[in-house]
């Protein structure tokens, strides 16, 4: 066996192993023999150099080990260079017997397994080593797990191996209850089960809608783009796109898609860190942070989670301090490749008064414009929200509605009216009760904003990057015509200022001009989407400084 | 080797010895007990390979010298022995112990024989002895007694946050302990349930407040000191169960109920559960809890309970009787709460106004 001094199989070292229990078993006592050799096998060879070999003995315990360091590694070693013909060094490791070689000869143990009852233990991690009585004449090992390799069947039952992982453990229910019926704690039923109940839980504390899934979000060619990126993100959070911007005007699906992202991360791991918030959230839980001086904490707070998720984030431009935390926020769960998503009413580029250093950031990521539902993905969205409250509604029904509402959360609202209608009033759905509901909802949304004109030039101003004179004075580019038209729009449409008062604002301009432009407007918007993106973001802008 | 012993200071010590003197020893040194008799110290040790205690026993020494003496023979000698000063001489294979009652030859074997003990580290963490108490009242009761699945015979002990979390479970019901106390160890420690209660055993013999710890995991080892008593304990090796994942976390139903008048009712619901695997069916509505139990042979069982009603639709479930009552002997609450989802998930019990306590029990499938 000595030309094979190079390297050993684990075959080699069972055999080698074998041939040397044969050889020790002449020269020391049985006792002995079965208590330091026979469970402490040889398990490894390995060529030092310079013609040695190290020899690895692995002792179940440490007391094993050091015994035969004191009184029996002079035999082993000796039978071992006889049959290697190669100086060897002994080395030991302690490890569970699970699979260790046995003595050929070894009698086999009569009964498979001993009952943890009646027999008396020591605290071992090895089975039960107690004998079953009047079995054997060797004392003690034979109950142990040994496991031959020449002679397999012996080895049956004894042996249930400790560093099994869970799912073997359970199911190899060996183990006989006085409970036959009860189910195992820790089988894979009662787990998924119980993280399914935690997620729930979960999105709940952290605010998210149970309802908003991908499941439930109808996907058209304006937001595929978006849903596809959603999804990548919200199966391998961090490492698919980080940061992934979702951006589009009001009811486009930004926070349906970022409650779905939320929903399914915790879906497939429920211990999940995610925290979800709004950009307004994220700036009072700042200036809160900052007047009871308690700063730290805050950081703790959203530099420690995995997922963040800030909805309208361009709330932020223009608040220095929160600027600035955010950025450090932002670098830091970046750093540690934690997952942010973004949704804003335009891309980085359009929002005022944000840091350049931010925008910068948000742009290195994913960025993803979502377009106002086109009329099929209305219809669909329409007839998703019906179903989910239950109700039907025909097919040219939901056309109509579709084709008379541009966004999807009005549509919400309609069905919710539509719902109640059917519900209380006993009503059927049918083309009237619908015009009647399109009529009342219309009157109902107009809810003046508290703004002074001064605002609303001025942020039209923003929105086209032009100067709020030119918007009021007499040139007639195109450009200036657009946003002069618009500017007029929200103040009728917003403001409920009359014609000749907003023809005033223009330069003394006549009444006719600001009916002209409020109608241009009121046209435009059922089919150019630009324009309506435009003026759902002026309306948010709006609103904001409202409040 | 020739020592003074007072009668009353050796039986102390070999009784502290003797869950490590195994009682079918593969070796004749298993079965002995080692004396070690330096120059300041006199120490008995036994080992049955997977346990090792070691303790100092206060004697006068006379000559040095090193001694394995048969246990069981020894520990019956002693303690028929009257009170008193015990002289040991060892000379050769032979131990002769003198008293006023009389004199006794024993054979001994060399000390050579038996087994070395592993090094004890140097850096000892420190841990208070009645946290390991505590947990060996309110968590043990939940581990297996299987020793085919050695990790479930221990219980866990981990850090989780600031904090010390102990956990216990045989794979059917868990027990879960927080401490609010630093745990003083690296890693998750898996201590068998036998080695702790002989910690806490021997602790409360030598009224000592601490133990110290330390764990070798190239030896696969564990070592425990109580005052001048060392445990080396064999690691216990495997992965835990991932017991955070079964802790139900919303109940649609969650009630409080007296705790004394709980156990009344299941012990007499358990006499005529003997023959269903302990089946006791609890079925709770918004005024009380109903708990029965019944054998078609010997009758059938069924008494009413006051509950507080939290929250939550009625609600029926089935438990092993055993299981409500081995945690109500350990933790001898007064008042429980209770939260459970259907009655087919796991359930939660806790000790109303306690914190930090949990009891998580499976419950039995129930035929209508």
């Amino acid at each position: 066996m000595s030309e094979r001094a190079t390297s050993y199989s684990t075959l080699d070292v069972q055999h080698i192993w074998q041939q040397a229990c044969t050889n020790l078993q002449q020269q020391v006592s049985p006792a002995v023999f079965n208590t330091w050799i026979l469970s402490n096998p040889l398990t490894a060879l390995e060529p030092l150099g310079e013609g040695k070999i190290k020899a690895t003995i692995s002792s179940p315990t440490a007391f094993h080990a050091t015994t035969i360091k004191k009184n029996v590694s002079e035999y082993i070693l000796h039978t071992l260079t006889a049959l290697l013909e190669h100086e060897v060094e002994l080395d030991f490791v302690i490890k569970d017997p699970g699979q260790t070689v046995a003595r050929p000869a070894s009698p086999p143990p009569t009964t498979p397994s001993v009952s943890p009852v009646t027999a008396t233990p020591p605290l071992t991690t090895t089975p039960s080593v107690a004998s079953t009585p009047g079995n054997t004449p060797i004392p003690g090992l034979t109950a142990n797990p040994t496991l031959s390799p020449l002679n397999a069947s012996q080895t049956k039952a004894t042996v249930e191996l400790v560093n099994t992982s869970l799912t073997a453990l359970t199911r190899q229910s060996s183990y006989s209850p006085q409970s036959p019926r009860v189910e195992q704690l820790f089988s894979d039923t009662t787990i998924q089960s119980l993280s399914y109940d935690r997620a729930i839980v979960m999105a709940r504390q952290i605010g998210l809608r149970p309802d908003y899934t991908f499941e439930t979000f109808a996907v058209s060619g304006t937001n595929e783009m978006a849903h596809a990126a959603a999804t990548a993100v919200s199966n391998k959070p961090g490492t698919a796109y980080n940061p992934l911007f979702l951006y589009g005007g009001v009811g486009v699906g930004k926070t349906h898609l970022m409650h779905a992202i939320g929903n399914n991360i915790l879906k497939n791991n429920p211990d999940t860190k995610i925290f979800y918030c709004t950009g307004e959230e994220f700036t009072n839980d700042i200036v809160r942070a900052i007047q009871d001086k308690k700063a730290l904490k805050f950081k703790e707070k959203y530099r420690s989670v995995q997922v963040l998720l800030i909805d309208d984030v361009q709330f932020i431009a223009g608040k220095n301090a929160v600027q600035e935390e955010f950025f450090h926020t932002f670098n830091a769960l970046l750093k540690n490749a934690y997952q942010i998503v973004l949704t804003s009413d335009r891309p980085p580029h359009e929002i005022n008064l944000l840091e350049d250093r931010l925008r910068s950031r948000f742009e290195a990521g994913l960025m993803i414009d979502i377009q106002q539902p086109t009329f099929e993905l209305r219809t669909a969205i329409l007839l998703i929200k019906a179903s989910a409250h239950n109700i039907i509604i025909p097919m040219d029904i939901a056309q109509l509605i579709a084709s008379k509402v541009d966004s999807a959360r009005k549509i919400e609202g309609i069905v919710t009216s539509l719902k109640s209608e059917v519900e209380l009033k006993n009503r059927e759905i049918n083309v009237d009760l619908v015009e009647e509901i399109l009529k009342s909802e219309t009157s109902l949304r107009k809810k003046t904003l508290k703004v002074h004109p001064n605002d609303v030039l001025r942020a039209v101003a923003n929105h086209y990057h032009i100067k709020q004179s030119a918007i009021k004075g007499q040139r007639r580019t195109q450009e200036l015509v657009l946003a002069r038209h618009v500017a007029m729009f929200l103040l009728k449409e917003e403001l409920q200022m009359s014609f000749v008062e907003i023809g005033r604002w223009f330069s003394n301009r006549d009444h006719t001009s600001a009916m002209h432009a409020f109608r241009k407007i009121e046209q435009g918007l059922v089919e150019n989407e630009t324009l309506q993106r435009d003026i759902s973001a002026l309306r948010m802008s709006l609103t904001a400084i409202s409040r | 080797m020739k020592i003074d012993v007072l009668q009353e200071n050796l039986h102390a010590a070999l009784q502290q010895l003797s869950k490590a003197i195994s009682s079918k020893p593969q070796l004749p040194a298993l079965a002995c007990v080692l004396f070690q008799a330096s120059k300041d110290s006199v120490t008995v040790a036994a080992t049955d390979l997977y346990l090792g205690i070691k303790t100092v026993v206060p004697s006068t020494i006379h000559t040095e010298g090193q001694s394995a003496v048969p246990a069981k023979t020894l520990l019956e000698v002693v303690s028929s022995l009257p009170p008193g000063q015990l002289t040991l001489d060892v000379d050769g294979t032979t131990c002769l112990i003198t008293s006023q009652a009389g004199k006794t030859k024993l054979p001994c074997l060399s000390s050579d024989e038996f087994p070395a003990f592993p090094e004890l580290p140097t850096e000892l963490a420190t841990l208070d002895l009645a946290i390991l108490n505590d947990l060996n009242k309110s968590v043990s009761f939940a581990s297996s007694v299987d020793q085919s699945r050695p990790v479930l015979t221990s219980v866990l002990l981990r850090s989780e946050g600031d904090a010390l979390q102990v956990v216990g479970t045989d794979g059917f019901r868990l027990a879960l302990k927080t401490y609010p106390v630093a745990f003083p160890l690296a890693q998750s420690l898996l201590l068998p349930v036998k080695a702790l209660q002989e910690i806490v055993r021997i602790g409360a013999q030598q009224t000592a407040d601490t133990v110290k710890l330390a764990v070798s995991t190239e030896l696969k080892q564990l070592f425990v000191v109580v005052n001048d008593t060392h445990f080396f304990i064999r690691l216990i090796e495997g992965e835990y169960p991932p017991f955070e994942k079964i802790i139900p976390s919303n109940f649609t139903l969650e009630v409080t109920f007296d705790a004394e008048e709980f156990a009344a009712h299941i012990k007499r619901a358990l006499i005529f559960a003997r023959d269903s695997s302990n089946i006791v069916k609890f079925s709770i509505d918004e005024t009380g809890m109903t708990c029965t139990a019944s054998a078609s042979a010997s009758g059938e069982y069924s008494g009413r309970l006051d509950v507080t009603h939290i929250q939550g639709d009625a609600g029926t479930i089935a438990f092993n009787g055993r299981y409500l009552l081995d945690f109500l002997a350990a933790l001898k609450p007064t008042k429980l709460w209770f939260g459970m989802t259907e009655s087919l998930k796991p359930a939660l019990f806790r000790l109303d106004g306690v914190e930090g306590f949990m009891y998580v029990v499976m419950p039995f499938r129930v035929n209508e």
